[in-house]
């Protein structure tokens, strides 16, 4: 399908891949590879590069830290915009910077509408 | 009558005449003997005899009468009134003068140790005989033991002697007056104290001393006293002495009526204790015992503060694990929420029912947002020099679509001489939309809201910024006002408050070393007075 923008979701909540793609996926606008496993996910991007990763932070296998350096790394993955996801944002911290290390965060939960918005503007940029 | 007869009656009266005297002599009780003007003894008379144990018989016509007295050859006083040698006493006797009464006699006394078995005080009276051609013929000497007169006198003078030490040496202020007041007696201590000599103070009323001339409040009340004490009554009260470098001391003053055998008073004994130094140590004792209960104040304050600290730092873990773990189950809820919504039928009843549990989700989800934040403060300050009307209007900006929504009318009143404050902008904002949001909400129906912002000085003169924001809005409850910065108390739990706002607003300007304070009438509206220090 050309034209869709690719997302590659690596989070270790099963359920959320599940929903994040079939919401994703509704609008039409998006192909959406989900992971569970980090190692997986490092993988799948190497393989077939998406034009955005959305990244877990916490999960037990890999640290999503990890899973970013490791993509960052490799020269067939360094070039992908990467969004991290995380149950772990204060009050305040959206409105103030929006980037942990250099990259682009979504706090969870978040509604579609505000992610394929935010996902918009940093393909934008 | 003839001549001879005359004579020999003449002779006869004579005669008798001195049979008479040395009768008087002999059995006179005062101990006397009288020489001729060569010393020889004429007369020892029997109580000269008891007194020094020798016998008339033996001394009569010799010049042995020093040896009743000396155990080496001495003038006694008769011998030197014979030899005329007045001026050379001193050698022979310590303690000598002329007769008041006898022309020419001599006086003199003193101790004569082991006489006639004991130590004798002995007075000499010696008187000279002259004949009728003014001649000196004999010297009558009469002695006297006054040994146990001299005894109790000398035992009087050492116990007066001991009596007067304890007077003067006492620490105590001592004196002694008549039952009228006129001072008679005062110790030693009781004159250093105000540096004056007896004199000056003996004779007068105790009242006009020096002791008591400082306040005319005393002098009354001691006179009072004086008659009560006069009167049999004893009498014990407070005053103050000044000294004599103007020192003000605490006396314990008593007075006590000193009666005779009779009962009748006859002396008033004033008496005073110096307990300035007591009284000191009584204050310093309290102030200690004080000093001793504010720390231990401060010491239970701490213990609470920190156990308060560690109970909020073990729910700042708590909040952070837990907002973890309950986030991602609700980021799970939202998206499936948010699928169901797209392929349900579009049903008003489905769409308004998911609607209502996505809202639920989203509360759940600020909740959890908020109880971070407070659990767990932002990170250190970042300060900055901040323009304060632009933090405002910046805070405003947050805020304003509802200004219009809620029919607010604004009103800004900047004072134009506003510095530049340090502070952390993106917490301070966090505040201001907080005491914003606040406001709007009291005034569903609109309203008008002030904010002020000045610079004041407090008591100390230290320059405070003064942001004050007040509203028209419905005000708080009287009894909610003492909980309104207490974490999840909320007015407004029915509009979604989580009752954080306010708690986390008071640690932020706490950490700018500021206050806030919040002023309410019920039913006329609510003002937040914010102070951050100019530094």
């Amino acid at each position: 399908m050309p034209g869709k923008i690719k997302v590659l979701l690596i989070d270790d909540e099963k359920e959320f891949n599940h929903f994040v793609k079939l919401n994703l996926e509704n609008t039409g606008e998006f192909e959406v590879l989900a992971t569970e496993d980090p190692i997986v996910g490092i993988d799948l991007a190497r393989r077939n590069p998406p034009d955005l990763i959305l990244l877990d932070i916490y999960m037990p296998k890999l640290d999503g830290t990890a899973v970013a350096e490791s993509l960052l790394a490799d020269s067939l993955t360094s070039n992908i915009p990467i969004v991290f996801l995380t149950a772990l944002v204060k009050q305040g911290e959206l409105s103030k910077s929006s980037t942990i290390a250099g990259r682009h965060y979504i706090a969870k939960p978040v509604t579609t509408g505000d992610l394929i918005s935010q996902i918009k503007v940093i393909l934008k940029k | 009558m003839n001549r001879p007869k005359e004579s020999r009656l003449k002779k006869e009266a004579l005669e008798e005449k001195e049979r008479m005297l040395e009768a008087v002599i002999r059995n006179s009780a005062v101990a006397i003997f009288v020489i001729n003007a060569r010393h020889k003894v004429v007369y020892w008379n029997t109580a000269c005899e008891e007194l020094t144990g020798l016998e008339a018989k033996n001394l009569i016509g010799t010049s042995n009468h020093w040896k009743a007295f000396y155990d080496h050859y001495r003038p006694c006083v008769a011998d030197i009134i014979i030899d005329d040698r007045f001026s050379d006493i001193a050698r022979f006797y310590k303690n000598y003068r002329k007769s008041d009464c006898v022309l020419n006699g001599i006086h003199a006394e003193g101790w004569y140790l082991k006489l006639n078995g004991k130590d004798r005080y002995l007075v000499f009276d010696a008187a000279p005989v002259y004949n009728t051609n003014g001649k000196l013929v004999a010297v009558v000497e009469t002695l006297q033991d006054i040994s146990e007169f001299k005894t109790a006198e000398k035992k009087l003078q050492e116990n007066e002697q001991k009596m007067r030490a304890v007077f003067d040496q006492t620490f105590q202020f001592i004196g002694l007056m008549t039952p009228k007041g006129i001072l008679i007696q005062v110790n030693r201590a009781a004159l250093d104290l105000i540096g004056s000599p007896a004199a000056e103070v003996l004779g007068k009323p105790f009242w006009e001393a020096p002791w008591w001339t400082h306040s005319p409040e005393l002098q009354e009340k001691l006179r009072q006293a004086v008659k009560k004490a006069a009167g049999g009554k004893f009498i014990r009260f407070e005053a103050t002495h000044l000294d004599k470098e103007g020192a003000v001391h605490n006396i314990d003053f008593s007075l006590k009526p000193v009666k005779d055998k009779d009962g009748r008073i006859i002396f008033l004994l004033p008496e005073g204790r110096d307990i300035t130094e007591f009284l000191q140590a009584e204050r310093l004792l309290k102030e200690s015992e004080q000093d001793l209960q504010k720390c231990y104040i401060e010491f239970k304050q701490t213990q609470a503060e920190l156990i308060q600290a560690e109970k909020m730092a073990a729910l700042g873990r708590l909040a952070s694990n837990l907002a973890h773990e309950i986030k991602n189950p609700l980021a799970i809820n939202l998206q499936g929420l948010e699928y169901l919504k797209s392929i349900l039928p579009p049903d008003k009843a489905y769409i308004d029912t998911i609607e209502s549990l996505i809202k639920s989700n989203l509360r759940a989800d600020k909740i959890l947002k908020d109880l971070l934040s407070f659990a767990r403060p932002a990170a250190p300050l970042i300060f900055e020099e901040t323009d304060i009307p632009a933090l405002i209007n910046s805070s405003l900006f947050f805020v304003d679509p509802q200004t219009n929504l809620n029919n607010v009318t604004l009103t800004r009143k900047f004072s134009p001489d506003l510095p530049k404050v340090k502070l952390d902008y993106n917490q301070m904002q966090q505040v201001l939309i907080n005491v914003f949001i606040n406001a709007f909400d009291a005034m569903p129906q609109g309203g008008n809201i002030t904010v002020t912002a000045s610079q004041v000085e407090d008591a100390l003169n230290r320059k405070n910024l003064r942001i004050v924001i007040s509203d028209t809005g419905c005000g708080i409850k009287e009894s909610d006002t003492s909980r309104i910065f207490e974490p999840f108390f909320s007015t407004k739990k029915e509009i979604g408050g989580t009752g954080l706002g306010l708690a986390i607003s008071k640690s932020i300007i706490e950490s700018h070393k500021g206050t806030i304070e919040i002023k309410s009438r019920y039913g006329e509206g609510t003002s937040a007075i914010i102070s951050l220090p100019i530094v």
